[in-house]
């Protein structure tokens, strides 16, 4: 199962999917462009520490990705 | 006398249900805190994690410039630049958008100085760091 992590005031949302289920996976594709639409920022996990976002133009929803962490637009404090 | 009684009663009852509404609120707070800072610790490296356990703070290192950066526990002015020596120079207040927990605010910092140092860099302010203090 693949996994989408929302931040939120909760501590973060979790969202399982089955990759190999279309129905699953159109869900998660509309659920990553939604949160696109509001400007997160999705970072790919890599392991050991390590994560990639794609530059805002090259970012499409992954199917293969199995954790995609999405953070709230960054705004100075 | 008894139309003193059941003011009393509605109260005493407002009173009740206010500690128990702060009572959830504190623990779901509690629970967010706890979430975020599992999240935090599941995301970083070894050696971050290390550095985190033993002194309160880790490093980032820009993925343009190079740069470390230190990030001590918080949401606000929590990450600051560090010079050469390893002393703090600069700080660099930014953070994400909501009322997110310290855990997922700091390992978003993270993130964003590690893999888009480019808009940290354009979005934050900058505030100068006193010398002693918790990023030491």
């Amino acid at each position: 199962m693949a996994r989408h992590i929302v931040m939120d005031p909760s501590g973060h949302s979790s969202f399982q999917f089955d990759k190999n289920n279309i129905s699953s996976l159109a869900e998660a594709e509309r659920r990553y462009n939604e949160l696109m639409g509001k400007g997160y920022m999705p970072a790919e996990v890599k392991g050991g520490g390590t994560h990639h976002v794609p530059k805002p133009r090259q970012r499409s929803f992954d199917p293969d990705a199995d954790e995609t962490i999405f953070i709230p637009a960054l705004k100075g404090g | 006398m008894g139309s003193v009684e059941p003011l009393f009663v509605v109260v005493v009852t407002c009173l009740i249900i206010c500690i128990g509404l702060a009572i959830r609120d504190a623990h779901l707070k509690s629970r967010a805190e706890t979430r975020g800072l599992q999240l935090l610790a599941d995301n970083l490296s070894a050696d971050q994690l290390h550095q985190y356990r033993t002194r309160g703070y880790f490093d980032a290192i820009g993925c343009v410039s190079g740069n470390r950066y230190r990030i001590a526990f918080g949401t606000v002015q929590n990450v600051v630049q560090i010079d050469r020596s390893g002393e703090p120079e600069l700080g660099r207040c930014f953070m994400p958008e909501g009322n997110l927990v310290a855990g997922d605010c700091m390992l978003a910092q993270k993130i964003a100085i590690e893999n888009c140092e480019e808009e940290v860099l354009r979005t934050s302010l900058p505030f100068q760091v006193l010398k002693a203090n918790r990023f030491r």
